[in-house]
């Protein structure tokens, strides 16, 4: 029907046909399209005009009629997802097996959508005017819903709680082995995605709303019966009681599950599954089986199971990046370890010895000296412990993949450990000392590098440094005087890899005991060409001599000067020797004072008897005794220990000692004792053992306790006295230095100052600084200050 | 790009004219896009009869269609030309045709 | 085209008219640039931009209906919603496996809520969250209520996004130049030819609207045109400027279109008590009301008209304006319809000059979703108590919230008003707030969970706002901003883009406002188009650190430099 205008002014712009609605006319343009959609259902659209059904379409709308049409269409989507495809839907899973009803689902799905595209494209108009006007969703989506509601959730969920069950059944067998059809529970979880849920505030059922069917209704039911399943496998595995098939089985299942996932879960999902998994399999359990003794973290550790071990760690880094369930137990079983090296090396040293006596029971056994004993024990335990470490390096590097956090827990389980007591220091002192005097002689450079590399593992533990430092001075001090060092290069490399951790000031010391001798060398031989055409010692001794001296700068060295030393009596020939010395000193040295330590050196004596003579060394203090008493010159023949002492003016503790080491032990005795007895008193008599003979020209007499061997427990308590001392001392210079910079501080800075700066050496506890700060204050270095009582400010 | 399709469909207006246009120009439009690309009977016979549009209308669509196709890349583009009187008219026939 | 006030405020400038779109048109006149081109251009992107909404958004600041973003944008949009959400939860899912498990809470048996302390045993169902410092597990009414709030949080997200496509749209067609659809250069040749029009037809509604407002744009809306518009089954009538329109013909209007449910009339100089009566008879269907500038109304007749049976059953109702709306006119509004009223815009309202009766708002006004008090007569009638009340009974349910020139409100309002009430938010505008200091903005932004993010904030004028305000409301909303105005916030400094380009990204931003902000330079040029990737528009009127030398993406198009030109 078209108005007729007639053209008025210049141009006029013709209106549009208008169109008169009327219900009538709804009836007869609807019912084309509504057998169109029927046919676009039965999929028999090829016949239609696209174009016919567009327009009626378009002219519905036009005339406002657009709500009819919208719920029309709605209505008969719905008739034939009703009727039809429900239907058909409700017979197959009466008579077919549920893979062809899957398939049959899907089916009729695929058939719908595609329908739905067909009608909402011969529908555009209506999307586009008329469903954009009034916020509707297009006709597309409501295809969607119409299907979701009349196919899947019609009557109570009927077939979607079906379908839901089958496809959880066919999960379900996966996992128990058997094969399924992957791509049709794959399209069926697809198809239940793509169905829209409003999102909701509410939830009535205690579920939260999903966004779609899937996460509404199937993911839900999913979770809960996978949690089931991996509960109960987890189960069935716990009871075993076997670390080693618990994890790999975890393990498998987890990457079998994972798997699963890929193929056919929707990415939404796999989060939730894998955390409920690792929640079953991993975090419930795995304490438990770590802990389990015979095929649990322990064996794994000590047979070095790296491939269990790594497997564990592959396991829990999944659910505890943190590690901190592995991280205890993993702490226990290193210092279980660390203990039982007290047990491991005393076993192996008697292995060790029983063995040496296995292989030569001729010799006689050979009493092994407690304290050497005591020594050995010490060098055997620092290795021990070392290769203990080793280990642990190794099953972080190979289990662990390097992981920080566990490599700190275990270093600071073995710190721990470590620092119980002070015998690691020392034992530590005494594995190098014997490293450098005897085992290091005979491996290559490479290897001594790494010992002593090894040594600085060991020495970064300890916590009390001076503790160290005080033994390896002494120890260092022996070497260095005895001569018993291999190699200075070593001793050199030694110091300065402690240097290197630790700083200087440590290792200064050091530096200093190893100049002193290097000077005294060189000291010696010059001294020795100046005294080359010597006549008076020519004359004295029948010879020209020799002297080595090594002159030890006092404050380097741990040996007190002993000033009842100044009292020994010298024999003539040395006396000589010392006085051109000490003139020789000085002429190279001014101001300085030479105190002579005759405890400590030796002397070599030319014995000439009848039938042989002899080259012996021995102690500067035999020397003496024999010079001065049972020389050629000698008074007497015989000499009372008493009388002997009045001579020598050695002192007694000492001369016993050295009267006993020629006298009393059996290849060196120079002297006849009476009587024969090991002990030595007053009115013993000394003389000339002129019956001496021994296989070897070049004898050396041994002296008693000279070697470094461990502390009993008086000495240790003593050296730890005399590190106390020295600590308190360093504690209050530390405390005047800060307060001489800052001038004035508060109790706590000055504290944290304090610890920051002895920590290197060792640490001292906040009541120990207290004590220090207090005795400062007495003796007015420090004052407290009047307005605040925890401030204080230096006294100039 | 199957062998089968041919470039052109044969647009009717409803006094009977024909006009042969390219597929490009056609699918310009959304409405005829869809005729075209669903499988109804437009689709197989490659011909839209459209009963809502007079000869006049329908070659001024599709000069439009051809302006579209033309231009539609660049930014120096001419001003559409229309006849006042049409306009109204046109502007149905647009919407109908989502053009 | 909100009519200009000469009024001055406290520093003496003039109220200047915000939004790019009047920025533009006049930088463009000032350029003298062809008024032909910009008409063009301008409607077709009038075209474009009605397309795509059904809401009169971008023309007009303020009154515009936010229920219109709930549209399905088509099959693209469901699918990319819900890859969206697939996506974000899959993120969050990953997120909370990475941490790890906290040893005092065992993976079985009972366990205390993290969050309420509470007993309760553990079930596959429980969330486990990082809160506090800790990792712990929620009990079913926690995970629930956290369920809750990520759900807004993504739904947020989700309008934002579609809010975003439609801004950019409508700016983008400001610059860019894009082929005309058919039906706009009918529209184009109808709208300068209307006078020949007298019968527009069954063009359908978007088109009919679209030619409505582009005659309002270039006054061609009169008696006779405007009647062109009028049909029986017309449920929206929006005409933006009545200015030629007389009494009689507005009448019309309800006399041929009876059933409409929303009318907006602006510029409205003309309306008389008759027509107002006369709506109160005929428009039995009317929900939303919107007058601009109906100054002939007296406070009797807004008595009467509220009084009506139409009057009661407002659902929206936008008054801006008139001296003539007096305090009893607001009561006899509030008896009757503010019950139910979901939108209430008050805007220069120089008749309601009484605290008393702006304070009985609160009483009555129960759901609103948009409200808007702007310029009130004094500010000392608006204060932060009504804010704060309004808030307490309306936030649950408030989406807009515009109180633009209400100088009299401070941080007070913000923080106990705003902040605790208001989860649904999504935009805020407080433009001319000099007393809404840094610290205020930034109690309010900071920690404010219950709110997912705002798509639209406006805080231009806002002059005590510094860094640390503007820093928490870009890093609680960065997600979800659409359109931000920062507009003479002066006190900005350089240090927060620098803070902003470490450690913010805007993937939805699309219209920028940083005009009269000094510190803007080059290098904030550079770091805004790196972090807002969706950026179309950004102004920097009155920045001369801006020049032409910023490296910037080439689809941000920034006005205001010196350098700039269409």
């Amino acid at each position: 029907m078209s108005n007729a205008w007639g053209v008025r002014g210049r141009t006029k712009i013709r209106p549009p046909k208008k169109i008169v609605s009327n219900e009538e006319d709804f009836e007869k343009l609807w019912v084309v399209i509504r057998n169109a959609i029927k046919e676009i259902q039965h999929k028999n659209a090829s016949k239609l005009s696209f174009e016919e059904l567009y327009r009626k379409a378009y002219n519905l709308v036009l005339r406002k009629q657009g709500k009819m049409l919208y719920d029309q269409v709605e209505l008969t989507i719905q008739e034939f997802l009703l009727q039809d495809t429900r239907k058909e839907l409700l017979e197959s899973l009466e008579t077919d097996d549920e893979r062809v009803f899957l398939l049959k689902l899907n089916s009729v799905w695929e058939d719908h959508l595609l329908s739905m595209r067909m009608i909402s494209d011969v529908l555009m108009y209506l999307d586009r005017v008329y469903a954009k006007e009034f916020h509707l969703p297009l006709i597309y989506d409501v295809g969607l819903t119409v299907f979701r509601d009349s196919v899947i959730k019609y009557n109570n969920n009927e077939i979607g709680m079906r379908v839901i069950n089958i496809i959880i059944d066919y999960i379900n067998k996966s996992r128990h082995g058997e094969i399924i059809d992957k791509f049709i529970i794959k399209a069926i979880i697809y198809m239940f995605s793509s169905l829209a849920e409003t999102i909701s505030m509410d939830s009535s059922d205690g579920v939260p709303y999903g966004e779609n069917y899937y996460l509404r209704y199937f993911e839900p039911v999913l979770l809960r019966q996978s949690h089931e399943y991996f509960e109960r496998q987890a189960n069935d595995l716990l009871i075993q009681q076997s670390g080693t098939i618990y994890i790999e089985n975890a393990m498998q299942l987890s990457q079998d599950e994972e798997a699963r996932i890929q193929l056919y879960l929707p990415d939404v999902t796999s989060p939730k599954l894998i955390e409920l998994m690792d929640n079953d399999l991993i975090t419930r359990n795995m304490e438990s089986i770590m802990k389990l003794e015979n095929d649990g973290l322990k064996s794994w550790v000590n047979d070095n199971n790296f491939k269990m071990l790594a497997s564990l760690y592959k396991l829990i880094t999944r659910v505890d990046t943190e590690l901190e369930m592995l991280k205890r137990q993993l702490r226990a079983i290193v210092l279980l370890n660390c203990e039982e090296l007290n047990t491991k090396t005393k076993e192996e040293l008697e292995l060790l010895q029983k063995q040496a006596e296995d292989q030569e029971p001729d010799k006689k056994t050979k009493k092994r000296n407690s304290k050497e004993n005591a020594t050995q024990f010490a060098v055997r335990w620092i290795q021990n412990f070392l290769d203990l470490k080793e280990k642990y390096d190794l099953i972080s590097k190979n289990a662990f993949d390097g992981n920080p956090g566990l490599v700190r827990e275990i270093e600071s389980s073995f710190a721990g450990f470590l620092n119980l007591d002070n015998k690691t220091a020392e034992y530590l002192s005494l594995y190098i000392d014997d490293g450098i005097k005897k085992s290091f002689k005979d491996k290559s450079q490479e290897e001594v590098e790494e010992l002593l590399d090894k040594s600085i593992i060991v020495f970064r533990f300890i916590k009390d440094k001076d503790v160290f430092e005080k033994y390896y001075k002494n120890h260092l001090a022996r070497r260095l005087l005895q001569q018993k060092t291999s190699s200075n290069d070593v001793e050199m490399n030694m110091i300065t890899k402690l240097k290197q951790e630790i700083g200087s000031s440590f290792t200064s010391k050091f530096e200093g005991m190893f100049k002193d001798i290097k000077i005294s060398q060189d000291l010696s031989s010059d001294f020795n060409v100046s005294i080359a055409g010597d006549e008076e010692i020519k004359r004295i001794n029948g010879r020209k001599l020799e002297l080595d001296t090594s002159i030890l700068t006092t404050s380097f060295w741990p040996m007190p000067i002993n000033k009842t030393l100044v009292e020994v009596q010298y024999p003539s020939e040395l006396e000589l020797l010392k006085l051109r010395f000490e003139s020789f000193y000085n002429t190279k040295y001014s101001g300085r004072n030479l105190t002579w330590a005759p405890n400590f050196g030796t002397v070599d004596i030319r014995m000439h008897y009848p039938k042989k003579s002899y080259e012996v060394n021995m102690s500067t203090y035999a020397a003496i005794i024999l010079l001065s008493c049972f020389n050629e010159s000698s008074e007497k023949q015989e000499y009372t220990f008493e009388e002997i002492y009045n001579i020598t003016r050695i002192p007694k503790p000492d001369l016993i000692r050295h009267l006993q080491s020629i006298s009393v032990a059996s290849r060196t005795r120079l002297l006849k004792k009476t009587p024969m007895s090991k002990d030595v008193n007053p009115e013993d008599v000394f003389s000339v053992n002129d019956q001496f003979k021994s296989p070897q020209t070049k004898i050396k007499v041994l002296t008693v306790s000279s070697g470094s061997k461990v502390e009993d427990d008086t000495q240790r308590s003593e050296t730890m006295d005399a590190i106390n001392k020295s600590r308190i001392l360093e504690t209050e210079a530390a405390v005047v230095r800060i307060m001489k910079a800052r001038r004035q501080s508060s109790h706590q800075e000055l504290v944290n100052e304090v610890i920051r700066q002895l920590i290197n050496r060792f640490k001292p506890q906040p009541s120990f600084i207290k004590q220090r700060i207090e005795e400062l204050i007495e003796k007015e270095y420090l004052a407290r200050s009047e307005d605040a009582r925890d401030v204080y400010h230096y006294l100039a | 790009m199957s062998e089968e399709v041919s470039p052109y469909v044969t647009l009717i207006s409803n006094d009977g004219f024909q006009f042969l246009i390219s597929k490009d120009a056609a699918l310009v439009s959304g409405t005829l896009k869809g005729m075209l690309n669903t499988s109804f009977q437009e689709s197989s016979t490659n011909t839209i009869k459209l009963h809502e549009l007079d000869g006049v209308l329908l070659e001024k669509v599709i000069e439009y269609l051809y302006y579209n196709l033309k231009y539609k890349e660049s930014v120096d583009v001419p001003e559409f030309d229309i006849p006042t009187e049409m306009a109204l008219e046109l502007l149905v026939a647009a919407d109908f045709l989502d053009v | 085209m909100s009519r200009r006030r000469g009024r001055q405020t406290e520093t003496g400038e003039e109220f200047q008219v915000q939004g790019p779109s009047s920025a533009l048109t006049s930088f463009l006149r000032e350029q003298g640039i062809s008024a032909e081109a910009i008409r063009t251009r301008y409607e077709e992107g009038l075209r474009r931009q009605l397309e795509e909404e059904a809401g009169g958004e971008e023309v007009e600041n303020g009154g515009s209906d936010e229920s219109d973003e709930e549209i399905l944008e088509g099959e693209e949009e469901t699918a990319e919603i819900k890859r969206i959400r697939e996506r974000a939860r899959a993120k969050r899912r990953r997120a909370q496996r990475e941490d790890g498990l906290d040893d005092d809470e065992k993976a079985d048996g009972n366990n205390f809520c993290i969050e309420c302390d509470r007993e309760f045993v553990i079930s596959v169902y429980s969330k486990r969250i990082e809160k506090y410092g800790r990792i712990g597990y929620l009990c079913p009414e926690c995970t629930t209520n956290e369920i809750k709030r990520q759900r807004l949080t993504k739904r947020n997200e989700i309008e934002a996004r579609k809010r975003r496509k439609k801004v950019a749209a409508a700016l983008l067609d400001k610059q860019e130049f894009k082929i005309p659809t058919l039906q706009d250069c009918c529209i184009n040749v109808i709208s300068k030819n209307i006078d020949a029009v007298d019968l527009l037809g069954d063009i359908g509604v978007v088109n009919m609207k679209k030619i409505g407002r582009i005659l309002s744009k270039n006054r061609s809306l009169d008696n006779r045109t405007m009647a062109l518009f009028l049909d029986p089954a017309m449920r929206e009538i929006e005409f933006w400027d009545c200015s030629n329109i007389d009494s009689v013909a507005l009448n019309k209007i309800a006399a041929f279109c009876p059933n409409v449910e929303r009318l907006v009339l602006n510029m409205c100089g003309r309306l008389h008590k008759d027509n107002l009566n006369y709506y109160a008879q005929k428009f039995t269907n009317l929900q939303y009301i919107y007058l601009n500038g109906a100054f002939l109304i007296n406070d009797q007749t807004w008595q009467d008209f509220f009084d009506s049976p139409v009057g009661k059953n407002l659902k929206g109702v936008h008054i801006k304006n008139t001296h003539r709306f007096t305090p009893d006119s607001l009561i006899s509004l509030l008896d009757n319809c503010g019950n139910n009223l979901e939108e209430l815009t008050l805007s220069r309202l120089d008749g309601l000059t009484s605290k008393s009766v702006y304070d009985l708002l609160p009483h009555y006004l129960r759901s609103l979703k948009h409200l808007e008090i702007s310029y009130p007569n004094k500010e000392e009638l608006i204060d932060d108590e009504l804010i704060i009340n309004l808030m307490g009974v309306n936030g649950e349910s408030l989406e807009t919230l515009i109180l633009d020139g209400c100088s009299g409100l401070t941080d007070t309002f913000l923080v106990s008003g705003v902040k605790p009430f208001c989860p649904a938010l999504t935009k805020l505008s407080l433009v001319m707030l000099d007393q809404i200091t840094d610290s205020g903005v930034s109690s309010l932004f900071n920690d404010w969970a219950i709110n997912g993010g705002l798509m639209d904030v406006n805080l231009s004028r806002c002059i005590d706002l510094g860094d640390d305000g503007v820093y928490a409301v870009l890093e609680h909303s960065c997600q979800t901003l659409v359109e931000l105005n920062l507009n003479s916030v002066k006190n900005i400094s350089r240090g927060l883009f620098k803070q902003i380009g470490r450690n913010l990204r805007f993937p939805l931003l699309t219209a920028l406002d940083l005009g009269f902000v000094r510190s803007c330079d080059d290098s904030a040029l550079a770091v805004i188009s790196r972090i807002a990737p969706k950026l179309t528009i950004l102004e920097v009127y009155g920045d001369n650190r801006c020049t032409s030398a910023a490296i910037v993406r080439d689809n941000l198009r920034i006005i205001g430099r010196q350098s700039d030109s269409i």
